[in-house]
């Protein structure tokens, strides 16, 4: 039996924006099914919008092309087909990300409102625009993106040639590694990277490095980014102080980097995509048109903690760990957002629920950059891999009770405790509050269940500045954890 | 589109990896991250030079961005 996998885009919105050139993006879709035909994989393409094409698959089409048809239509779909693969083609102007309520939206803190993702399409949950909605991811998603607002033929040739193209690699090719971290995350990064490749010596602070780098180092086949980025800026930085020097512009991956680069970056709006014509040309769409096919990163903001390992930290690194342990760029990122759930639940608060949802994969999810060790004694279908995936979605998404803010915030009832926590991190008791409560289904059972999920847990939030040198300010969130019992444990956040 | 304001230091991004204090156009049409097309979005000295001045800037806003081509102050 073949493996299925099903490349979902819009006609309406292909035909408005290549017009002409359709037949030729058509033509791309026909070379990568008879590619991919080579590869034991069945390949179709279905037009959401298109009656035949939809009908064809045991679906309506849909009328517009908005958020909420386009997740009905891929929750019938999958529930119809059920492919190994979604391939998600274009950018947000031919389909559209998932807006999703940010929860820790403040005007000048956090100035995200909605936090774009796909994570909506790998999920067994409705359509919603709360992230709390999408804790179990079952299926496997990547997007194949055009350049948003622009008609660039050749771009996606080059794209869909690289696909077509891709043959596994030993993994001793992906171990070499390319990595930059702004300065003053150099411990985190050095923990991230020793965790995927088993050393850091390669692993480069910003400053010094300054971007520019060569053909020799860019060159190895694995990147990872742990660096500042902002919304709608070519380039990403680095830190130590107050200096901020460029760590990567776009253009400095032209013609550097080799064929099959996979790319995790923790970045703020590291994987955004942007319009050429008025914001420059993307890392991310600079990557792929010079040869990566696997694009890990960011659409918003995104977090870590202040010492140690989390939230972006972990999402990546169980990424590109996936990639090299044999997983197709799909799977890697659904097994990373299933292992990301388990290290962070049961409880999860309003940044991990961010992080879970910001990140996406751009590059064709189906492809497996590191070869399998062959071995006579284990065999293991895609699609008893996927039932495997499902299933455990379905039943993590039962095992975790994401947080969701509170319009009324009630005091807390361990005021003393809550106060040593405060004072020992050195936060100040005055400080503003925001308060995000989490609970399990009402349908628990069992004395001991109720006993141990019935109640409420929230999370309390505070943050704070602190002068730092050249008059810099640092900022850091303390996120408490309590019930109606006790104080259950705190985390800081550090802007890093 | 031609917006007038105050400039101002302002920390963006609290808690998260693009922390920084940020340059603030205050408006009457809201309050934007200045930035210049083209310049470096964490560190701009040309910009913090403003702070506290009156500016009229020429751009464009995108989202929570105001991306400028030109400023110049407003008693200039």
């Amino acid at each position: 039996m073949a493996t299925l996998k099903l490349i979902i885009t819009s006609k309406v919105n292909l035909t408005l924006k290549y017009g002409s050139q359709f037949t030729a993006v058509k033509q791309l879709f026909t070379k990568l099914i008879a590619a991919d035909k080579n590869r034991k994989i069945t390949t179709k393409v279905v037009y959401i919008d298109d009656a035949t094409s939809a009908k064809s698959f045991g679906v309506s089409s849909v009328k517009k092309v908005k958020e909420k048809e386009c997740k009905d239509f891929v929750d019938a779909l999958y529930k119809k087909k059920k492919p190994a693969y979604m391939v998600i083609f274009g950018a947000q102007d031919i389909f559209p990300f998932q807006e999703l309520t940010n929860n820790v939206y403040k005007p000048n803190d956090d100035d995200d409102k909605t936090v774009p993702s796909d994570l909506p399409y790998a999920c067994d949950s409705p359509y919603s625009k709360k992230i709390s909605a999408f804790v179990n991811p079952v299926r496997v998603v990547g997007r194949i993106p055009d350049i948003p607002g622009t008609t660039d033929l050749s771009y996606l040739k080059l794209l869909f040639n690289n696909i077509i193209a891709q043959k596994p690699k030993p993994l001793a090719d992906y171990e070499k590694y390319f990595a930059v971290t702004a300065f003053v995350w150099e411990n985190s990064t050095q923990q991230s990277i020793n965790n995927i490749f088993g050393n850091y010596a390669g692993l480069m602070n910003s400053p010094p490095a300054k971007g520019g780098y060569s053909k020799k180092q860019l060159g190895a086949l694995s990147h990872f980014y742990n660096c500042h980025g902002g919304l709608l800026d070519v380039n990403y930085y680095g830190q130590k102080g107050a200096d901020y020097p460029v760590a990567l512009k776009s253009k400095d991956v032209t013609n550097k980097i080799s064929y099959g680069t996979v790319v995790a970056a923790e970045c703020c709006y590291g994987a955004q995509l942007m319009d050429p014509a008025t914001d420059g040309f993307s890392i991310a769409s600079s990557y792929l048109q010079n040869n990566a096919l696997s694009f890990m990163g960011s659409s918003t903001i995104a977090y870590g903690p202040a010492k140690g390992q989390g939230l972006a930290d972990l999402i990546c690194q169980y990424f590109m760990i996936n990639v090299h342990a044999c997983a197709s760029a799909g799977r890697a990122l659904l097994e990373a957002r299933q292992k990301f759930l388990n290290a962070c639940g049961p409880y999860l608060d309003p940044y991990e629920l961010k992080t879970l949802a910001q990140f996406y994969i751009l590059g064709d999810p189906s492809l497996q950059l590191v070869e399998d060790v062959k071995s006579k004694d284990v065999s293991n279908t895609v699609e008893n891999r996927r039932l495997n995936l499902f299933s455990k979605g379905i039943s993590i998404g039962q095992s975790v009770a994401p947080s969701e803010k509170v319009k009324t915030i009630t005091k807390t009832k361990h005021k003393s405790d809550v106060s040593s926590i405060l004072s020992e991190t050195g936060f100040k008791k005055n400080l503003s509050e925001s308060v995000y409560e989490a609970h399990f289904s009402s349908k628990t059972t069992g004395e001991m269940k109720k006993a141990m999920q019935g109640g409420k847990t929230r999370f309390r939030t505070y943050q704070k500045s602190k002068k730092k040198q050249k008059g810099l300010l640092n900022i850091e969130v303390l996120v408490v954890k309590e019930n109606d019992e006790q104080v259950l444990g705190y985390r800081v956040y550090v802007s890093r | 589109m031609e917006l007038k304001g105050k400039v101002v230091m302002k920390k963006f991004g609290k808690g998260s990896k693009s922390e920084h204090d940020a340059v603030y156009l205050e408006t009457e049409k809201g309050d934007f991250v200045l930035r210049q097309v083209g310049a470096n979005a964490f560190e701009n000295t040309e910009l913090k030079k403003l702070v506290g001045k009156e500016v009229i800037a020429n751009g464009m806003v995108k989202d929570y961005l105001f991306l400028a081509k030109t400023i110049k102050e407003a008693d200039q």
